[in-house]
């Protein structure tokens, strides 16, 4: 298959780890993986293993659900499921890969550090 | 460019149709905004649908229910913004000169049942707007007794709108926004937009439009700035899911509409915004120059944004029709609703300078104000 045509994975289990988009030109990197750099001006660019903590900068939850959303060191905001349980702003946060179950995929969310 | 004007609007209740249902409700509503202007379907010289559910109509199925007189017909799809982004293309083909009389209509109603809005991204829509509350509530100390206060006044403005998808029976109280179901914290069911259906429409008019309209001397609304934006990227960018982008595309898109309409925010009577949740339009407030951080939570407690705010803080009055938590908020008509009820302020009240504010998640940002005008 074309490459042009495929987005890149946006996390694995082995090693457990989320990717995102690495642009050498202006060191910003992205998530979800994206192709092409974000002035427009079609930079094709790198795939590259996230940081794995970072730091809660808002929840909540929904039903027994928790979201929230996790700063990274290279400055990107992960949207996330949370493990269930109590958080505060500013907690740290580590990504933990969820085993599939029944049939279902594996998945990943964060979880306190 | 010519001057573009709003000659008039309709709309149908917001709340429950039944599937299959969409081409008649959006029909009726484009027959009421053609009757509130004075003209026939054989008068237009262009369709503009927008709808934000894939499976609502077509809008050439629509266009076909009001004649086949052979116009232009296109569908803005554009999420919570697909009615303010047609009437903003309606605007530039009137301004532009290729067209005088323009029908705009939002619908929304499903031939099936889904949501696919909902289901796009990592996280249900309102837990979005749950952690903008909760990020404020930690850095700026906003309490949930101001989120309610603003629920309870949009639940309060709806009363009036016979319209709107909730109606309370009785003054909605901020004890009893606090107390309904907790959806996402602190978003309470009462602090949040309901699911609801619907269709509202306007005429975009030229001067030329206008003087061909069978009314006599009336009130519509003058195009004063129509801006339409989408992300530029920032630190800590959210990329997917039903986002209504950072914060600075509100703030940029009005600031381009205030510079495009040689307005100031001091001068603006009344405004609609996306409220889809409380958090939102306490947010807008700054994002829009009314108030600013440090200020606002103050100003709410104090009854600004509401009933007379204008004279008694020289503020805006937010979401006079009950905005999209109260009168709801059925995704296409939206946009058009604020317009439609900008118009209605125009013809009932003192307001002069009317501002509407739509995000459509993915995001875009449109920023339209309006000035009265008797035609």
């Amino acid at each position: 298959m074309n490459e042009a045509f495929t987005l890149p994975p946006a996390f694995s289990v082995d090693p457990p780890s989320l990717y995102g988009s690495f642009d050498p030109e202006t060191g910003q990197t992205y998530f979800p993986p994206r192709p092409l750099s974000v002035d427009g001006r079609l930079r094709r660019l790198d795939v590259v293993p996230l940081d794995s903590e970072g730091v809660l900068s808002s929840f909540t939850a929904m039903g027994p659900a928790v979201y929230g959303q996790v700063d990274l060191p290279s400055k990107v905001r992960i949207l996330a499921t949370l493990s269930p349980g109590e958080y505060t702003l500013g907690d740290r946060c580590r990504l933990e890969i969820v085993p599939g179950v029944e049939g279902k995929p594996d998945s990943w969310r964060f979880t306190h550090a | 460019m010519r001057e573009v004007f709003i000659a008039g609007g309709g709309m149908v209740p917001v709340g429950k149709y039944a599937e299959g249902t969409g081409r008649s409700v959006a029909r009726e509503a484009a027959v009421a905004a053609l009757e509130d202007a004075g003209c026939t379907y054989a008068d237009i010289d262009a369709f503009i649908a927008g709808s934000a559910h894939p499976t609502s109509p077509r809008a050439a199925f629509v266009a076909k229910q009001l004649g086949l007189t052979g116009i232009p017909v296109q569908q803005v799809i554009n999420a919570s913004a697909s009615g303010s982004s047609a009437i903003h293309s309606a605007i530039m083909a009137v301004e532009s000169g290729r067209h005088d009389l323009v029908l705009v209509v939002g619908y929304d109603v499903p031939d099936r049942a889904e949501n696919s809005l909902a289901a796009q991204g990592y996280q249900p829509p309102v837990t979005l707007f749950a952690q903008w509350a909760m990020r404020r509530m930690h850095d700026a100390g906003t309490k949930p007794e101001h989120l309610a206060m603003i629920a309870a006044k949009n639940w309060n403005y709806a009363r009036s709108n016979r319209f709107a998808a909730r109606q309370s029976d009785h003054e909605v109280t901020v004890e009893e926004v606090l107390s309904s179901k907790v959806v996402a914290a602190p978003l309470t069911a009462m602090m949040s937009t309901p699911w609801c259906l619907g269709a509202a429409a306007v005429i975009v008019a030229s001067s030329e439009g206008l003087a061909k309209l069978q009314t006599g001397r009336r009130t519509v609304a003058k195009v004063r700035a129509s801006e339409f934006q989408s992300e530029q990227y920032e630190d800590y960018h959210i990329f997917d899911g039903a986002i209504t982008g950072p914060a600075s595309m509100t703030r940029s898109t009005a600031d381009a509409a205030y510079l495009s309409s040689g307005l100031k925010p001091a001068e603006v009577d009344v405004v609609q915004v996306h409220d889809a949740f409380a958090i939102e339009e306490l947010v807008y407030m700054e994002l829009l120059g009314f108030s600013l951080p440090g200020e606002t939570e103050g100003l709410v407690e104090q009854g600004a944004f509401g009933p007379g705010s204008r004279k008694a803080f020289g503020l805006p009055e937010f979401s006079t029709d009950g905005g999209l938590i109260a009168r709801g908020h059925p995704g296409g008509p939206t946009g058009v609703l604020q317009v439609v009820e900008t118009l209605r302020r125009f013809r009932e009240t003192d307001d002069r300078i009317g501002l509407c504010h739509m995000l459509g998640a993915g995001s875009v940002c449109t920023v339209q104000i309006f000035e009265k005008f008797d035609a």
